[in-house]
C-alpha cells in the first residue's frame, strides 16, 4: 500500500485504522463559500457531495439520484452549476465552490431564496437547494435570462411533489428580485 | 380581512366571525428553513459517535440460507457491529399479515431481501464490510408472475399461504346476477397495471440511538404513530420502549409509511454497536426494497340499461403482493370497494385476491389503490359509452352519485358535487372539441376517482383528532398524529390557530394582532414555542409538542355538543365511539381473512366477522 491513489483494499484487514488513514489521506484545498478550506480526503475520486456532506457537514446539499441526473446536489463551481454527486472531489482543488449555505447573509436571504419563499415554490423542499443554486448560477451569468433559459435551468432539477408551476413562478420572481437588489445596490 | 381585524371586542366574542382563509395568500412556515438548506432530513441528522450502516441483500428471488459468514467483515478496521437474522427477536411483523422478519431467517424471498447488516465509521467502510459478508444460498424455484404464483403446484412463497394467496375477500351486494339479467348492454374486459415506484427525491432513512432499554428513531416516515407500533413489534419491545421522531420528509407518496425494514435494521445495529447508527437507502436499494404500487389484474363486467343507467358491476381483482404483505391488503381493499361510491350501481360483486410472488413487496402509492381501480373500471365505462352511443361525460352525469345517494355498501353520501365536477372538468379540458377532432388510434379519455376525505383513520389510528392545550402564556399547544410530508400540513394548524379569537378572554392574553405574521412566528420560535419544527413525534420523552403563536378556541367543528364524553354527529353516528368488535367501513365488514399463522389479536377476530349485507331495495326503472 504505497500508492496513495489505490483505494483501501478490503482484503487487507490487518492494517490498523489510524495507519490506514494516514497512508491514504490527501490534502485538498479549495475556496468554499468565500473561505479557504483545507481538508484531508482518503480518496480524491469520491464525489464532492460526500466531502461536503460528510467531511464538512454542509447537509444543505442533498443526495437525490446520486448519478448526476436529478439536480438535488447542485452546487456552483467557478460560476457553473454542477451536480456534486458526480463531481470528483479531487478536481475542485484550487477552485471556487458555492453551496446553499453560502447564499444570503446577515442582511437576509439571497434574492433567489426570497423568490422561492414568496412564491411558495416548494413542497417537501428536498429539491429546493438544488433549484436555488442552479438559478443562482444562471443569474450570475446572465442577470436577465429569457423565459426559455429559465425553463432550461429549472428543467435540470427534478421535483417530484409539484407541477413546476410555482417553481417557474419563483424563477421569474427571482429575476425581478435580483434586478431590484441590483438597483438598490447601485443607488447606495 | 387582515389578521389585524380579528374580532376581539366583547360584542365580537358573542358571534363566530371567521376571517377568510381560503384564497388569501400565506407564506409557508417552513419555507425559509428549506430554501436555506437548514431543514433536517433523515440523512442530515447527526449524533456524536454516529456510525453508518449498510445492508447485505439477497441476490436470489428464492433461496434457503445455509450459512452466513460475517467474520471477515467483523475484522475490517472501522466496523463496529454486524447483525444477522440470528440477532433479531425472530418475530415477524407487518401492518396486517405479519410475514416479514427484520433480517431474513433461513429463507430469502425476493432479490433485495435483507440478510445481514453492518455499522461502521463511515458509509464507505460499511459498504466494504457488507461486501465481505459471505452468504451461502441454496437456490429454490421462484414464482415471478401472477400466473406462475397461481399455477397448480406452484412453489409456495410462504408455507402458511396455500396457493400463494395472502388475502382473499369478496362480496355480492344487491344481487349482481339478477341485475345483469335485466341489463340491455353488458361490457367486459381485463386490464393490468404494473409496478410503479414513488421515486421520492429523498430515499428512506433512519438514525437510531439507544438509551438503556429504549430506542429513539429519527425516521423520515409519513406515519410516526403507526410506524412506532410496528417497529416495537419487529424489535420485540413494548411500545413504551420505542420513540419515533419524524424528520423532514423529502417526498413520501405512500412509500415512507413504515412497511420496510430499514428503521428496524438501523435500531438493531445501534443496539449491537452501542452507538447511534444512521442507515439511509441508496437509490438502488430504494428501487430494490421499497414498497412500490401493486400491479393489479382487473377483470371488469358492467351492465347498463339501453338508456344508459348502470345496473351492476362485477370485478375480479388479482393483486401482486410481492414477497411480503405490508399495507397491500388495505390497498387492495380500497381498490375493490371505494370505486363503488362514484356511481349509482344497483348491485356490486367482487372477488379480490392478494397473491404472493418472489418479487419486490408492494404497498401504498399515491391514491392507495384507487387509481388502479378507477383506471380499469373507467375503461369499461368507455367501452359502454361507445356501445350505448352516449358521450362519456354524459354517461357519467347520468349515473354519478349526488348528495343523499346510498352506495350498495350502505355508505351514505351526505355531501357531493361530483356531477358539477364532471361538467366543469369536461368544459375545462375542452372535451367536446377534442372529441370532435379525435383521430383514429389516438387515445382520448376522461375519468373520475374518489379518495378519503374529511375523516382519516387507519387501523387503530385516528388521524382526524387533535389535543389542544392552552398554555400558561395564552398560546396553544396542538398535538396531532398527522405527519407533515411537504404538503404544508403544519401550516394550516398554525394558521387556523392564529386566525381565531381567544376562547375565554378573561384568562387569555390578547393575541399580538398588530405584528406581522412572520415576526410572530419568529417570536414564538425564540420563546421556545414552536410554530413548526417540532415534528410529529410518537412516544416522546421530551414530549415537546408543536405549539401555536396565539391562544385560540377550538374550531367550530370542535365545539359540537359533547355527548358521553365523545363528540359525534347524532344523525350519522360519525365520530361515535365504537363498541368492541365494531368497525366502520364497508371493506372491513366485507373482509374475510384467509386463515394464516398469526396471533389471535383483536384485528384478526374483527376481519373474520361474518359478512353483513345491507338490505337495499332495487331501484325501479
Amino acid at each position: 500500500m504505497t500508492d496513495p491513489l489505490i483505494p483501501f483494499s478490503p482484503h487487507d484487514t490487518h492494517a490498523s485504522e489510524p495507519e490506514a488513514r494516514k497512508v491514504m489521506s490527501l490534502p485538498l484545498r479549495f475556496r468554499l463559500n468565500q473561505e479557504d478550506v483545507e481538508i484531508h480526503v482518503q480518496d480524491p475520486t469520491v464525489p464532492l457531495l460526500d466531502v461536503l456532506r460528510g467531511d464538512l457537514g454542509l447537509t444543505g446539499t442533498k443526495s437525490g439520484c446520486a448519478i448526476g441526473y436529478c439536480g438535488a446536489c447542485t452546487v456552483v463551481v467557478d460560476g457553473e452549476a454542477v451536480p456534486s454527486c458526480v463531481q470528483m472531489a479531487g478536481l475542485v482543488e484550487g477552485r471556487d465552490v458555492r453551496t446553499v449555505e453560502g447564499l444570503g447573509g446577515p442582511d437576509g436571504l439571497d434574492p433567489v431564496q426570497n423568490a422561492f419563499v414568496k412564491c411558495s415554490g416548494l413542497q417537501c423542499g428536498f429539491c429546493t437547494p438544488g433549484h436555488v443554486m442552479a438559478l443562482r448560477a444562471l443569474l450570475d451569468e446572465d442577470p436577465d435570462p429569457g423565459e426559455e433559459r429559465l425553463r432550461e435551468t429549472v428543467d435540470g432539477n427534478y421535483c417530484r411533489c409539484t407541477g413546476y408551476v410555482k417553481i417557474l413562478d419563483s424563477a421569474r420572481e427571482a429575476v425581478e428580485l435580483e434586478r431590484a437588489a441590483r438597483v438598490a445596490r447601485e443607488a447606495r | 380581512m387582515s389578521t389585524a381585524e380579528l374580532p376581539v371586542t366583547a360584542t365580537d366574542l358573542d358571534r363566530t366571525v371567521l376571517p377568510p382563509v381560503i384564497g388569501s395568500p400565506v407564506e409557508r412556515i417552513d419555507a425559509v428553513e428549506k430554501v436555506t438548506g437548514r431543514a433536517v432530513y433523515a440523512g442530515d441528522n447527526w449524533a456524536p459517535r454516529m456510525l453508518h450502516g449498510a445492508v447485505v441483500r439477497s441476490p436470489y428471488a428464492s433461496a434457503r440460507i445455509l450459512n452466513v459468514d460475517t467474520s471477515r467483515a467483523e475484522r475490517l478496521p472501522g466496523v463496529h457491529a454486524v447483525v444477522t437474522g440470528a440477532d433479531t427477536a425472530g418475530v415477524k411483523w407487518g401492518a396486517f399479515r405479519p410475514d416479514l422478519y427484520p433480517l431474513a431467517v433461513d429463507r430469502v424471498r425476493y432479490v433485495g431481501d435483507e440478510v445481514a447488516a453492518v455499522a461502521a465509521r463511515d458509509p464507505e467502510t460499511a459498504r466494504l464490510a457488507a461486501g465481505l459478508i459471505r452468504v451461502e444460498y441454496e437456490v429454490l424455484p421462484a414464482v415471478l408472475s401472477l400466473d406462475e404464483a397461481l399455477a397448480e403446484g406452484a412453489p409456495l412463497v410462504h408455507g402458511d399461504a396455500p396457493g400463494n394467496v395472502a388475502h382473499e375477500f369478496g362480496f355480492d351486494r344487491g344481487g349482481a346476477d339478477a341485475w345483469f339479467d335485466r341489463s340491455d348492454v353488458i361490457v367486459e374486459g381485463t386490464w393490468q397495471t404494473t409496478r410503479q415506484w414513488h421515486g421520492s427525491l429523498e430515499t428512506i432513512g433512519c438514525t437510531a440511538e439507544w438509551s438503556q432499554d429504549r430506542v429513539s428513531l429519527w425516521v423520515n416516515t409519513q406515519t410516526p404513530f403507526l410506524a412506532r407500533q410496528r417497529y416495537a413489534t419487529a424489535l420485540g419491545l413494548p411500545l413504551r420502549a420505542v420513540r419515533v421522531v419524524q424528520t423532514e420528509i423529502g417526498g413520501g407518496f405512500g412509500g415512507k409509511s413504515g412497511d420496510d425494514n430499514t428503521s428496524v435494521i438501523c435500531a438493531l445495529l445501534a443496539r449491537r454497536a452501542g452507538r447511534p447508527v444512521q442507515l439511509v437507502n441508496t437509490r438502488e436499494e430504494e428501487f430494490l426494497a421499497s414498497r412500490p404500487r401493486i400491479p393489479m389484474r382487473y377483470t371488469v363486467r358492467l351492465g347498463f340499461t339501453k338508456d344508459g343507467l348502470v345496473t351492476a358491476k362485477d370485478i375480479e381483482v388479482i393483486a401482486d403482493n410481492g414477497a411480503y404483505t405490508g399495507k397491500a391488503q388495505a390497498v387492495l381493499g380500497a381498490a375493490t370497494v371505494r370505486h363503488d361510491a362514484l356511481f349509482n350501481y344497483r348491485a356490486v360483486r367482487a372477488r379480490s385476491r392478494l397473491v404472493y410472488t418472489n418479487l419486490e413487496p408492494t404497498g401504498a402509492l399515491r391514491g392507495f389503490g384507487n387509481p388502479s381501480a378507477d383506471w380499469a373500471v373507467g375503461q369499461a365505462w368507455d367501452l359502454a359509452a361507445e356501445k350505448l352511443g352516449i358521450d362519456v361525460p354524459d354517461l357519467f352525469l347520468l349515473n354519478a352519485v349526488e348528495s343523499g345517494s346510498v352506495s350498495p355498501h350502505n355508505h351514505r353520501i351526505s355531501s357531493c358535487e361530483l356531477k358539477q365536477c364532471i361538467s366543469k372538468a369536461a368544459k375545462a379540458i375542452d372535451w367536446e372539441a377534442k372529441r370532435a377532432a379525435r383521430k383514429p388510434n389516438r387515445g382520448l379519455a376522461m375519468g373520475v376517482s374518489v379518495h378519503v376525505s374529511g375523516r382519516r383513520s387507519f387501523g387503530d389510528y385516528d388521524g382526524s383528532s387533535a389535543i389542544v392545550r392552552l398554555t400558561e402564556d395564552g398560546r396553544a399547544t396542538v398535538i396531532v398524529g398527522e405527519g407533515e410530508i411537504g404538503t404544508g400540513a403544519h401550516h394550516p394548524r398554525a394558521d387556523r390557530r392564529r386566525r381565531t379569537r381567544p376562547a375565554r378572554r378573561g384568562r387569555l392574553r390578547d393575541p399580538p394582532r398588530h405584528r406581522p405574521r412572520h415576526a410572530r412566528t419568529r417570536r414564538a420560535r425564540e420563546s421556545g414555542h414552536l410554530c413548526r419544527g417540532q415534528r410529529g413525534q410518537a412516544g416522546g420523552r421530551t414530549g415537546l409538542p408543536r405549539s401555536a403563536g396565539v391562544g385560540r378556541p377550538p374550531t367550530r367543528s370542535a365545539r359540537r355538543p359533547v355527548v358521553g364524553g365523545e363528540r359525534h354527529c347524532a344523525r350519522t353516528g360519525r365520530g361515535r365511539r365504537r363498541g368492541p368488535g365494531e368497525r366502520t367501513g364497508g371493506q372491513d365488514r366485507a373482509c374475510r381473512a384467509v386463515p394464516a399463522e398469526r396471533p389471535a389479536d383483536r384485528r384478526h377476530r374483527l376481519v373474520r366477522q361474518p359478512l353483513r349485507v345491507p338490505r337495499r331495495e332495487p331501484v325501479r326503472q
